[in-house]
């Protein structure tokens, strides 16, 4: 254990505290949503672990070989705009399942904003 | 919200000093603050900006909901626009509160209350669009339209989002030529509509009318504001009888798709502002990644 508390810990302090002390205390409307998505941000704050940016580029890239160029995300976008490309349906493929990760990762953000608590 | 900073600014407006005798945040709406506001001369709805959530404009959404005033249509008298953000830190006008039936659910509404609704939306794609807009070329104007909103969603930076991108260039190629172009709402639905008794009183938030194909509006309420007050095919069958709105399969779906585009344009908006400070609401986060993602989705399934 470090001599200092991780990220993780912290969080999760952030979203207890609010989950416990803070929300019961509030009245506002206003201030309720606010707190409950403040909720939904500290916990997914604490659980979505490093940016997959580089990662998805990579894979793109290699799907694409050459053609992905310095560029590979416009590159992916030429891809989808000929249906009749080689690596068409695998680039629609990839794209849509990293947006299905994000999407994953992201519910209990939605689920906030929709007003409901996190489960514990 | 700075009372009394807006006493100072209503009492300047109105040539005579006015007291602010409270004030409180109605919860609706992501793009503007809205609160209520009790002052000695009379009770009033302060709008303001966020930062520029959306990528709308105060001035635009003012400006017209004047000039609809003055034609009798049913929206809120607006008062004062404030542009500069000096009195209250960003933009804001001020309109007439109107006394109107509370809903705990604001997306609820009874079928009386949706027959005129959908009577005061088809009364607005009536009206002469030009007498409150700028002319637009009927043949251009879907894509003026695809075309705004992905300089919206472009303006909040960030990487290039692919799937948005092919989105776009589908939304261009499968537009129809619109049979006509009228004023369009942009947002119309539940929680956009101030009722009473069956009545509606007005309709809200205008931030993003414009001229168009009026079977955007159509397609918003069913699939997106109105989506849980009722199913698709009672908020059809109330079109086509209130109003005689008959769209095919394959019109309702270009449509929703380009709404689902228009939104997740809009949505990325939230999440350039937060991360530049500009607004630091949790809202902000969670509308620029998950809603964005989650409109993004949908948008991706019918455009396959």
């Amino acid at each position: 254990m470090s001599d200092r508390p991780t990220d993780a810990a912290m969080w999760a302090s952030m979203a207890d505290t609010l989950r416990r002390t803070v929300l019961p205390n509030l009245t506002d409307p206003h201030a309720r949503n606010a707190t409950i998505q403040l909720i939904g941000m500290a916990v997914y704050a604490g659980r979505r672990g490093s940016d997959p940016a580089r990662r998805r580029q990579e894979e793109l890239a290699a799907a694409m070989g050459p053609a992905a160029g310095q560029d590979v995300l416009r590159s992916c976008i030429a891809v989808l705009a000929d249906p009749y490309h080689r690596v068409h349906a695998d680039i629609r493929e990839i794209l849509e399942r990293h947006l299905d990760e994000d999407l994953a990762t992201e519910a209990v953000l939605l689920n906030a904003f929709r007003g409901q608590l996190p489960d514990e | 919200m700075n009372e009394v900073r807006l006493a100072d600014y209503l009492g300047a407006q109105s040539g005579t000093p006015v007291e602010v005798r409270g004030s409180r945040r109605l919860t609706v709406g992501h793009s503007r603050g809205m609160y209520e506001v009790d002052t000695s001369a009379g009770r009033f709805v302060v709008r303001i900006e966020q930062g520029g959530v959306f990528g709308t404009s105060s001035a635009a959404e003012f400006g017209l909901m004047q000039s609809l005033h003055a034609a009798g249509f049913p929206v809120a008298n607006v008062r004062w626009f404030e542009p500069t953000g000096d009195v209250l830190g960003q933009p804001f006008f001020v309109m007439d509160f109107i006394e109107a039936d509370c809903h705990d659910d604001e997306r609820s509404m009874d079928e009386t209350t949706a027959a005129a609704f959908v009577r005061t939306l088809a009364g607005l794609h009536a009206l002469d669009a030009t007498a409150h807009l700028p002319a637009v070329d009927t043949e251009q104007a879907t894509h003026i339209q695809i075309e705004h909103w992905r300089n919206v969603g472009k303006s909040a930076g960030g990487p290039r989002v692919p799937l948005l991108d092919a989105a776009e260039m589908w939304l261009h190629q499968n537009a129809r030529l619109p049979r006509r172009v009228s004023l369009v709402h942009g947002d119309p639905g539940p929680g956009n509509v101030l009722s009473a008794n069956g009545e509606v009183l007005a309709l809200t938030d205008w931030e993003f009318a414009h001229i168009g194909d009026p079977a955007e509006d159509w397609s918003f309420c069913v699939s997106m504001r109105g989506a849980r007050t009722m199913p698709r095919e009672a908020w059809t069958g109330l079109f086509e009888r209130e109003a005689g709105v008959r769209m095919t399969p394959a019109q309702w779906d270009y449509w929703e798709a380009f709404n689902l585009y228009k939104g997740a344009c809009a949505n990325r908006t939230c999440l350039g502002l937060f991360e530049s400070g500009a607004n630091r609401s949790p809202n902000m986060a969670i509308i620029g990644t998950a809603l964005h993602h989650a409109f993004l989705r949908r948008l991706v399934d019918i455009i396959r």
